[in-house]
């Protein structure tokens, strides 16, 4: 009389046979081959590798044509060897345009959206909140102790305890217009010449944070500015030149793929210096893989899944 | 049907119902719920190691490149500074020997052709190389690249540019083929236990190398499921098909390479632990299930059994069988039950024992039935007066009595729909020796609490004994009458015949006083001396006749005994009893004193009572609820009993003569009855007088001498 009941049981355990998940369904036919270029940064590689990962995801076959010089990969781009890849604006303006440097983004932009387009037949998408141009930095907690958080501070404060700060800085910033020069006038400040220090672009970083100097410029999305806890100094007066990144493509790309416009505008919306300073930081000093960290910031951002 | 394995019932299937759910059902959950959280956890480890020997894979792959990039570009660098063609171009020529990886590294000039002149020896493919070269002169950078020719064959080649500075034109670039078999080996070292494999995969699906030796090498997974996943860039753990083949599969490209690195473990290795796992618990499960419903079983039995027991003999109890179960042994509800059962059983058993002694001590036949005509019970006394035994009996239809008129009366009242209260019959009945009796039946509707009918109550009896004292009553009765008659007859002859007696005396004396004066002669006279002769003789033998006739005619006592007049009058009671009670009188007996007794002739004495009772009886024949009141008392020397009825009573103008031979009130009465009573208790020197009023109802009071002995010896 038991055995029935045992049999009955006995049939519960069965429910057990795990569900073999499969992955998608087989790809469907491919939207098309986009060449994605980039340059020979970090922060290039990222951005490539988000695009490319962002238009595989919809469906584009894609091929990625990274590791380019600046001018090499526009040319690339000019001359149908890429369909398209992250430019910034201030690089466009003065290198391939042939413009005055502009600190004001939205006007460097639609001047490059404008003039590129007719020039070269290069379309800008929107533009990324992502300024990658020169910055003033300070060490995070010196800034905070300091009460200064834009460069209108740090002119106060200069002013107010003149000679108390040292900068550093490469040659080439130290005598541009647009560089020291130039935002001390703008600001109405001046360190001296006797606080600024002159050495290669690349270690302005590390003597900031050693403590060699007190304020250093560098470039706003460098990934050391996390690692090192520094902080950007806000241009409050927008003197330094705009170098926003948006994605620039050919327009008989964009005849042929009229979709791509609007499907790559979300990637502009998400991507801002802050969150570039972050990636870089995670690949560089976190020496994470760049296809890692692209497909986490598209996922964290929803817009794959 | 019947299953011929009999599944519990009743209590034991609620309580293995009741086990099953609070042990074995959540046991069996837990279980399943073990089996799957560590199934899923087993498949996470199995797919993270799986994962984590891609990520190995493709980083290998990467650092192989990078080095190779390097080394080349470090030629570059060195020609820059020396601006030694040749150097470099040797260089890179013999690179390609000492380093395993490349298969060849040649120089190309500006316009793509070999440095090292058109007789070089050249075994890459020229339509991949220029294609490379091409490349190479525009993104003026190192790269990696893979072609796959026309013949379906994968090759890679590492580009690097020659130029004054970077992304400056190219005068060159040195490109190298990569020798598949060196990844073929360095792959291996990275393969997953015994059956799992590595492969290397072009960006455009095409295998460029995969450690089955290099079975699939060339050959497309562009059709597999991965495939899907790896174009879009993904990188992770795949469950599925590979190449026919259930497989978990992790992936991952390789950075900033044209491949794809794919680590491969057939999903009977990968689920190896997991099977195993499945089994020790299955087993476990089925070891601790079945262990739980031995316990069951065994808790059930421990359980149920006593209370199965309980009920079984309370069934068997039900059904006839006595009490017999033993109270159990541990002190619980149960023992209680048992003991409050079998004290209700043993005095449930007591009741009846006492009603089946009522019934069976009770001196009349009775049998139930039920209102189908089934006998659903006899007593002794009906079993023995049927001589039939009772079991015999029980649950068969009334036919089979042997007394086929009492087994059609009772059929008749059972069959009747319309309710009945008390039916009397009486019919002969010869029983087992051969004697006819007299049987009365008298039988009432058997009715439940409700007073629903469920059967019929038959008593009967014997009422031959009864029917001969009536009959013995009635023909004394009648001789009395006779007698009476004959006496009363007597007694007017007597009168008459005295007279003759005289006359005749005096003729005698007369003629001889004739014949002695006139000395008359002759014949007449003789024959008148003659003849007055013969009238005294024959008068004087019918006066010696009538006397003796008289004397005869008299009641005299037989024998002599003495007689508790108690007793008696209960006797008298009891054998009216019944005409009492079809008449509806209530005839009571009233014992005043004890110990009433005199001398006399009891059957005497019995007829005289007999008479008083029955006169009675007939004077309250035409009212209703009669009552008939004998009261037996002592009263100085005498007994006294006395008759009291609620009869029609007797005219004051009869009263005197109704102790009268031949004096009755009643049209079909003989007139004897009194009569007869009054001599009776005459001659026992007794006494009766009666005190009536007409419409009320008679007293009847006899006096008897008490038996001074009798008394004496009380």
């Amino acid at each position: 009389m038991k055995k029935t009941a045992m049999v009955l049981s006995t049939a519960a355990l069965v429910g057990l046979t795990a569900c073999g998940g499969n992955g998608d369904s087989a790809a469907e036919d491919s939207k098309g081959l986009i060449n994605v270029g980039g340059k020979n940064f970090t922060e290039q590689f990222v951005l490539a590798k988000i695009t490319s990962i962002y238009l595989e995801e919809n469906g584009y076959e894609v091929e990625e044509s990274t590791n380019m010089g600046s001018e090499v990969v526009r040319d690339a781009l000019v001359n149908d060897q890429i369909d398209l890849y992250w430019e910034y604006t201030g690089t466009a303006l003065v290198n391939y345009l042939g413009e005055e440097p502009l600190a004001e983004e939205e006007e460097a932009y639609d001047i490059v959206k404008e003039m590129d387009l007719e020039e070269n037949g290069i379309v800008w998408l929107d533009m990324a909140d992502l300024n990658n141009t020169y910055t003033l930095m300070m060490r995070e907690d010196d800034a905070e102790e300091k009460g200064i958080g834009s460069v209108s501070d740090l002119a106060d404060y200069v002013n107010d305890n003149p000679g108390e700060l040292n900068f550093a800085s490469d040659a080439e910033f130290a005598t541009r217009s647009d560089g020291l020069p130039g935002a001390e006038e703008a600001y109405g400040f001046s360190f001296g010449s006797d606080n600024v220090n002159r050495m290669d672009a690349g270690l302005t970083y590390q003597a900031l944070r050693d403590g060699d100097v007190s304020v250093a410029m560098g470039f706003s999305t460098d990934s050391r500015i996390v690692n090192f806890d520094l902080v950007n100094l806000e241009d409050d007066q927008s003197f330094f030149p705009a170098y926003n990144a948006a994605i620039s493509v050919r327009d008989e790309v964009l005849d042929e793929h009229p979709e791509l416009e609007e499907l790559l505008a979300p990637l502009a919306e998400v991507i801002d210096t802050e969150t570039m300073t972050e990636l870089n930081y995670e690949v560089d000093v976190e020496q994470r893989n760049e296809t890692e960290v692209a497909r986490e910031f598209l996922e964290e951002n929803e817009l794959i899944n | 049907m019947k299953f011929p394995i009999g599944l519990p019932r009743g209590l034991t299937k609620r309580f293995i119902f009741l086990g099953l759910w609070i042990f074995l059902l959540p046991m069996t959950l837990i279980f399943m719920l073990a089996v799957f959280l560590s199934q899923q956890t087993l498949e996470q480890q199995s797919d993270d190691q799986t994962f984590v020997a891609a990520q190995t894979l493709s980083l290998q792959t990467r650092q192989v490149f990078d080095h190779q990039i390097d080394m080349l570009e470090a030629f570059v660098f060195d020609y820059r500074n020396n601006g030694n063609l040749e150097r470099l171009e040797e260089r890179a020529s013999s690179h390609a020997l000492r380093e395993p990886v490349f298969s060849e590294v040649m120089l190309y000039n500006a316009d793509g052709d070999p440095a090292a002149g058109p007789d070089a020896v050249d075994s890459m493919a020229p339509q991949a190389v220029s294609e490379v070269f091409e490349e190479a002169q525009w993104r003026r950078s190192s790269f990696v690249k893979g072609v796959t020719t026309e013949s379906g064959h994968v090759r890679v080649y590492i580009s690097v540019p020659v130029q004054e500075a970077d992304h400056e034109p190219i005068n060159g670039a040195i490109i190298g083929e990569i020798n598949p078999s060196y990844f073929y080996h360095l792959i291996q070292t990275s393969t997953i236990g015994s059956e799992g494999w590595n492969l290397l995969v072009s960006s455009d699906g095409t295998v460029f190398t995969d450690t089955k030796g290099n079975r699939f090498r060339n050959e497309s997974i562009r059709e597999e499921n991965i495939y899907d996943l790896l174009s879009r860039g993904r990188m992770g753990t795949f469950r599925g098909k590979f190449f026919e083949e259930d497989s978990v599969a992790g992936y991952a490209p390789v950075e900033r390479l044209p491949f794809y690195a794919v680590t491969i473990q057939p999903e009977s290795q990968a689920g190896a632990p997991i099977a195993t796992l499945q089994q020790v618990l299955s087993s476990g499960w089925m070891l601790l299930f079945l262990a739980g419903l031995v316990l069951l079983g065994v808790s059930a039995r421990w359980i149920v059994t006593p209370v199965r027991r309980l009920t079984d003999q309370a069934m068997s109890y039900a059904e006839g069988e006595s009490w017999h179960l033993q109270v159990m042994k541990e002190k619980d509800e149960i023992r209680t039950l048992a003991k409050a059962m079998q004290f209700m059983a043993n005095d449930l058993q007591e009741k009846e024992r006492f009603l089946q002694r009522i019934l069976s001590s009770f001196p009349y036949g009775v049998i139930t039935t039920d209102s189908s005509g089934y006998i659903t019970s006899v007593n002794r006394e009906g079993a023995q007066l049927l001589n039939i035994s009772a079991r015999s009996l029980t649950g068969r239809p009334v036919e089979t009595i042997t007394s086929k008129s009492l087994s059609r009366h009772i059929r008749v009242l059972c069959g009747r729909s319309r309710p009945f209260r008390n039916h009397s019959e009486e019919f002969n009945f010869v029983n087992h020796k051969q004697q006819k009796l007299v049987i009365k039946v008298s039988s009432t509707p058997l009715q439940d609490e409700k007073g629903e009918r469920i059967g019929v109550l038959t008593t009967f009896w014997d009422h031959t004994e009864y029917r001969k004292l009536e009959q013995h009553i009635q023909r004394s009765e009648h001789l009395a009458a006779i007698g009476q008659m004959t006496a009363g007859l007597a007694h007017e002859v007597k009168n008459p015949l005295g007279t003759i007696q005289m006359a005749g005396d005096l003729i005698e004396a007369e003629t001889e006083e004739l014949r002695k004066k006139y000395q008359l002669r002759g014949p007449a006279v003789s024959m008148i001396q003659e003849a007055s002769a013969d009238i005294q003789e024959e008068t004087r033998r019918l006066n010696e006749l009538v006397k003796r006739f008289l004397k005869m005619s008299k009641p005299h006592k037989d024998e002599e005994t003495t007689v508790d007049i108690g007793e008696l009058t209960e006797e008298v009671a009891r054998l009216v009893s019944h005409q009492m009670k079809r008449a509806d009188i209530d005839c009571t007996v009233y014992h005043k004193d004890d110990g009433v007794i005199v001398r006399g002739d009891r059957s005497q004495l019995m007829q005289a009572f007999l008479n008083l009772a029955l006169n009675a009886l007939e004077a309250m024949e035409r009212v209703d609820r009669g009552v008939l009141s004998i009261t037996v008392r002592k009263k100085g020397s005498n007994a006294e009993i006395s008759f009291h009825d609620s009869g029609a009573g007797i005219p004051a103008s009869k009263l005197k003569r109704i102790f009268n031979p031949f004096f009755s009130t009643k049209q079909e009465g003989t007139g004897l009855g009194l009569s007869i009573t009054h001599d009776l208790i005459n001659e026992h020197k007794g006494s009766i007088e009666v005190e009536s009023e007409y419409g009320k109802g008679s007293e009847f009071t006899v006096r008897l001498p008490l038996d001074k002995e009798g008394e004496e010896a009380q």
